[in-house]
């Protein structure tokens, strides 16, 4: 089911992904409505799953992982859910942080990580294809990433909707 | 630099970015100043670039992302990269060193979008395989907080 957003629900969600601190109040007063408002809209929001939640937008490589890489993985699927736990002892234990996915294609789960250095993708690679499960793995450093934040913007999406 | 406070304020930020700064240092045992503080210059340092919301790809039509991965020939020139970034729906494009040369990331909401997508890739001269993994964003397994600051990264100007 597709979640109806009208253009008051997009300024008031543009306004908090340039800050996801601004307060009620301030969002009102910057579009001209009222504080209630304002609260009526973005619980409505949340509560349809619209707005999932909030975060920072953080310089990971200033946070000490300045490398990116994928991993895909094809592993027996009917012991998919030991892969997984087992792709995240070797997060523990290596000091790597991953996003695990579930994949249909090639691979059955992906991996996105950031790294400190690029030999800890050897060693996660190397880590991860110890399990007995894991039947295919492959890895990809990134070198050099372009960005394109307007295809994610919220015109596109309406547009979409539309 | 940060230090053991400042991360521990990035976490609990990372996970509920509204949370009140007066919660944050009740939390840990700092007081409220110190907090704001600490938060101010790490945005200053643009370690901490914004807090944002985060949004349901899902919930506002979009089914998924597909991940490309791309080997093209190494004679090509031009690169096949630009008319790549082109493909209305990338998010991100990524050279890369390894078992491919390109990693793309791609929006799509429909299956007839995810098959334009992959024709409109196909056609692209210069490639010569095209793997592809479908992430549907009903099968996250893990927070994306990772996905997210990838997906929403800065602005260019902001870099």
């Amino acid at each position: 089911m597709l979640a109806k957003i009208d253009k008051l629900d997009s300024e008031i969600i543009r306004l908090l992904q340039e800050d996801g601190r601004m307060s009620f109040s301030e969002i009102a007063s910057t579009l001209g409505k009222t504080k209630e408002t304002v609260a009526k809209r973005f619980n409505k929001m949340t509560k349809a799953g619209i707005i999932s939640g909030s975060t920072l937008l953080v310089d990971v490589a200033k946070l000490g992982y300045p490398y990116r890489a994928h991993i895909g993985v094809r592993a027996i699927h009917t012991d998919l859910k030991n892969v997984i736990d087992h792709i995240k002892r070797v997060e523990k234990t290596n000091s790597i942080k991953f996003d695990v996915y579930f994949t249909l294609g090639k691979h059955n789960l992906y991996l996105y990580m950031v790294l400190t250095d690029p030999s800890d993708l050897l060693k996660a690679k190397q880590a991860i294809r110890a399990h007995p499960s894991v039947i295919e793995l492959e890895a990809d450093l990134e070198t050099e990433t372009s960005y394109f934040p307007e295809n994610l913007s919220l015109e596109h999406i309406m547009r979409k909707i539309e | 630099m940060i230090d053991e406070t400042d991360s521990q304020i990035v976490s609990i930020l990372s996970s509920d970015a509204r949370v009140p700064f007066s919660r944050i240092a009740k939390k840990l045992g700092i007081s409220t100043d110190t907090v704001t503080r600490r938060y101010n210059r790490l945005r200053a340092e643009k370690i901490i670039l914004r807090p944002s919301i985060t949004i349901s790809a899902n919930k506002i039509g979009y089914d998924g992302y597909a991940i490309f991965f791309l080997k093209i020939a190494s004679s090509r020139n031009p690169d096949p990269q630009e008319q790549l970034s082109k493909v209305k729906n990338t998010v991100t494009l990524s050279k890369s060193m390894g078992d491919h040369d390109l990693v793309a990331l791609c929006l799509f909401s429909t299956s007839e979008d995810l098959k334009q997508l992959t024709n409109e890739l196909a056609e692209i001269p210069g490639i010569i395989d095209m793997e592809v993994n479908i992430l549907l964003s009903q099968m996250q397994i893990t927070i994306p907080e990772n996905i997210i600051q990838y997906f929403a990264m800065p602005k260019r100007d902001e870099e």
